[in-house]
């Protein structure tokens, strides 16, 4: 295990964290009033940043072959559901730590519910075969 | 639809071959081209790596289409 | 020092580029494209993570996998009684093949270590924004709306958080960021389909509970 992939995880990761609160996604506030539209300021984030990616991943990221994604039920049913679980929440699986980096204690129950959802699913799967097709 | 056989094949090859990390090593040059014409370019749902995969589970790199695990050669 | 930089709302442009210098730049790093529900996914099933990592970790040479693959290859076609052609036994295997490479699969421990950075990220953004306080208290604007069930909304919201990102193959990172900025048709329905079922279940909340 290099010390390469150790560290860009390190690194990635605080800066994902450190933005993720700069920007605000972890005020439940924020987030609501995102997808209220009472201010577009983390609309415009997410839809820039996702521009961004779009230029930067056509220029950048030629070396490597990644796992395609292809439009399946899953990807609709599975967005729906966890739309709902944002909305009522505020979290994401990702914004839930910078929360509790935050002091936010309260997201520990946020973080103990996504778990039991990834391990629930988990159990779904295996009984009903639902779920996006993953590569192997 | 045919009558005939039990099972109907699948139309297009396996949709793994794209992202797979043993795709690559079975060329069509090369008897290695075995694995392609029994699994990834024809029934891929008999694939050991697709069904594993299907279940959401890790899947090795050394898990070969037969469900065999290769072992590395005695030194 | 630019206090503006740390006052925790950053303008939206500033907010994009950090994030989308993140998403790409971890994979162009790593070959792995960035999606924190997926780690969860590996997380809860850790055990056989790690006893898939440690199976394979010797054919992470491609030497050792190509010879091992040659071998087994033949074994097996004998076992199904199909003749190889003996010109093609030593027919040259190159996964030089022209185009891009398979990243290997990246250490488990790599990626716990990417969800502690960012909960550390959280904090130094909140120490350098103003200081790290601990809030035991849902957000304000969560208990207007929820009030007394404040908990029971994050609770079953996580739930439905972390099911539904494993039934579409990932999250705000995942299919939103990585997915999309590839143009994933699987990505940009889920990224849709999360986006939307949040605004509406939002304006519904806002508009039945406030």
């Amino acid at each position: 295990m290099s010390a390469r992939v150790i560290g860009a995880n390190a690194v990635f990761g605080l800066l994902l964290g450190f933005s993720l609160s700069h920007i605000g996604f972890g005020d439940f506030g924020e987030v609501h009033r995102m997808f209220t539209f009472a201010d577009l300021r983390l609309v415009l984030t997410f839809g820039g940043a996702v521009a961004l990616c779009a230029a930067g991943f056509a220029l950048v990221t030629r070396r490597w072959r990644f796992v395609p994604r292809p439009a399946q039920a899953a990807s609709a049913v599975g967005g729906v559901v966890f739309g709902l679980g944002w909305a009522l929440s505020g979290a994401c699986p990702g914004i839930v730590l910078v929360q509790l980096g935050e002091g936010r204690l309260m997201a520990g129950l946020t973080l103990g519910g996504i778990i039991s959802g990834t391990w629930l699913f988990g159990l779904a799967q295996r009984r009903f075969g639902i779920g996006a097709v993953e590569s192997c | 639809m045919s009558a005939d056989g039990p099972k109907k094949m699948p139309s297009q090859p396996c949709p793994h071959s794209t992202s797979c990390p043993l795709y690559p090593q079975f060329t069509m040059a090369s008897f290695l081209r075995y694995w392609r014409t029994s699994y990834c370019d024809a029934d891929y749902t008999r694939c050991a790596r697709f069904r594993l995969s299907q279940e959401g589970k890790p899947v090795p790199v050394n898990l070969l289409p037969s469900g065999n695990l290769m072992k590395l050669s005695p030194k | 020092m630019n206090l503006e930089v740390l006052n925790g709302r950053w303008p939206f442009w500033l907010g994009a580029v950090a994030l989308a210098v993140t998403a790409v730049g971890y994979a162009a790093t790593l070959g792995r494209l960035l999606g924190v529900s997926g780690i969860y996914e590996r997380l809860v099933h850790a055990r056989a993570e790690l006893a898939t990592e440690r199976e394979e970790r010797a054919f992470l040479d491609r030497v050792a996998l190509e010879e091992a693959l040659r071998r087994e290859t033949l074994a097996e076609m004998e076992k199904q009684g199909v003749q190889v052609p003996p010109e093609e036994m030593a027919a040259p295997v190159s996964t030089a093949v022209a185009g891009p490479a398979i990243a290997p699969r990246v250490p488990l421990w790599g990626q716990l270590v990417f969800l502690v950075m960012m909960f550390v990220g959280g904090a130094l953004a909140k120490a350098l924004a103003g200081g790290l306080t601990f809030q035991s208290q849902p957000d304000p604007a969560h208990a207007h709306l929820f009030g007394r069930a404040a908990p029971l909304a994050l609770l079953f919201g996580g739930v439905l958080v972390g099911f539904g990102t494993r039934m579409a193959g990932g999250c705000t990172s995942g299919h939103g960021l990585s997915g999309c900025g590839r143009l994933q048709p699987g990505s940009l329905l889920a990224t849709a389909c999360f986006f939307g079922s949040g605004v509406a279940l939002s304006m519904v909340l806002a508009r039945v509970l406030a």
